[in-house]
């Protein structure tokens, strides 16, 4: 299971990489997929056993997530 | 060989690492920021989010979304007056202020009624925070002045009217066109509201380019809308930073420039680079105080002011004493107004001006004295 992390806007998105990216954690940009928003922006895709992990740091550095899903 | 003393109207030469981060966005990236998920795009953003927070790092914002991307100073000053006067509101600024802060408060006050306090200054440009504080009324929305005057660049106490403003919940807007870059700012310990820069002055970086930090708390309203990249389902503007103040496609290009131009001032320092001012404005200072003929204004104290210095040249006109440095000795100065009259008139050299010369970081002692020999040559 793998799950997608969508900010208000990229520079919270570049943030979120650059802060993960420090702290090791594997993390990928995607589209933002579209059954979850008719965006044109981009997503952070992190893995289930990251997750709990990943939302917790961003939430530690007062980052404004938009919404979290579940993907296949 | 030439020599450029106009560092004040835009520094030169640049890094050359400007010239090669530019190159880099021009081949290997292209694309553009904040819209598309490919590759090219993903390298755009992150360029543009690197250089937001370099710049954040630089001025001492914790939140690099609070930087918004702007054409230049100019911009960002208009940006930030014209979204926060509101109908009868009261302005107090100062009286060594360029036209980009004068203006856009003159205009504000013939259509909205708005009433403007211009603070005297003493004829060296220098300011007493004490009146400002006496000025302030009821209905006084915001308080803007220049970090340093672009014609005498006098130094003005930021932090003192940072403070007499935060003590009085007053938004404090700071012109950092003649200091960033070059002496040390930090808009948090300052009490700084609003600030805005120029990318091509003090930062070295390429001409296009400037930056308005926005503090939190400070309501904007927006001064274009459209495209963002971002709530693209929307008809309305974003609230968020930067988007909402960022609609339409960046000056990427100029933005890479920049990127590299602040990490050289990173790598420099800024207290360093200050030093550097101080000793080229000693050294300027000493050698044009002694020729005959010549008056110098402003503090003529390197703690007080940036490297600027503004003089007259008794009954030769100073246009055509520009015109002879520039000609016979090919030294490119500054002469006239310099779109700051309001300054030349607190001064004491209003409408005529002033011959300005401004060393940049990579002036050298060789060339400062070229200018010495020169006006010593043609004032004899």
């Amino acid at each position: 299971m793998k799950y997608v992390i969508t900010f208000h806007s990229v520079h919270f998105v570049m943030k979120a990489e650059a802060l993960l990216k420090k702290e090791h954690i594997p993390v990928h940009l995607i589209p933002i997929p579209r059954h979850v928003s008719s965006d044109c922006g981009i997503a952070l895709e992190v893995s289930e056993n990251n997750r709990e992990r990943i939302i917790k740091i961003l939430e530690n550095n007062q980052f404004n997530i938009e919404s979290i899903h579940e993907i296949l | 060989m030439d020599i450029y003393l106009d560092n004040a109207a835009t520094s030169f030469p640049k890094p050359p690492s400007v010239l090669e981060a530019m190159k880099e966005f021009f081949f290997e990236i292209g694309a553009n920021s904040g819209r598309s998920a490919h590759q090219r795009s993903q390298r755009a953003s992150r360029m543009v989010f690197e250089t937001r927070e370099s710049v954040a790092q630089l001025i001492g914002a914790s939140d690099s979304s609070r930087i918004i991307f702007t054409s230049n100073a100019t911009e960002g000053l208009n940006v930030a007056i014209m979204g926060i006067v509101r109908e009868g509101d009261h302005v107090i600024t100062s009286s060594v202020e360029h036209n980009s802060v004068m203006r856009p408060l003159r205009y504000l006050e013939r259509t909205k009624g708005i009433t403007v306090d211009v603070v005297q200054c003493s004829s060296a440009g220098e300011i007493d925070p004490d009146d400002i504080r006496t000025s302030i009324k009821k209905k006084t929305r915001l308080i803007v002045t220049t970090s340093a005057s672009n014609v005498v660049g006098t130094i003005l106490p930021i932090a003192e009217i940072g403070e007499i403003a935060r003590d009085h919940d007053i938004p404090f807007l700071v012109d950092g066109a003649q200091t960033v870059g070059c002496n040390p700012i930090n808009v948090e310990e300052d009490h700084i509201d609003m600030l805005a820069f120029s990318g091509h002055k003090g930062l070295l970086g390429p001409q296009g380019t400037g930056c308005l930090y926005i503090g939190e708390g400070i309501d904007l309203s927006f001064f274009k809308l459209g495209g963002t990249g971002s709530a693209s389902e929307s008809d309305e503007q974003p609230e968020f930073l930067p988007d909402r103040f960022e609609s339409g496609t960046l000056n990427l290009i100029g933005i890479a420039g920049l990127k590299a131009s602040v990490e050289f001032i990173v790598e420099k320092g800024t207290d360093q680079i200050r030093e550097k001012g101080r000793q080229a404005t000693d050294h300027l200072l000493s050698g044009i105080s002694a020729i005959t003929g010549v008056s110098v204004f402003g503090p003529k104290d390197s703690a007080r002011q940036m490297p600027v210095i503004s003089i007259t040249t008794g009954e030769r006109d100073i246009g055509e004493v520009g015109r002879i440095l520039d000609n016979r000795f090919h030294i490119g100065v500054r002469c006239g107004l310099q779109c700051s009259p309001h300054c030349h008139k607190t001064i004491g050299t209003f409408p005529s001006g002033t011959v300005r010369i401004s060393p940049g970081f990579f002036t050298t002692t060789e060339e400062l004295d070229a200018v010495v020999t020169a006006l010593n040559e043609i004032l004899s």
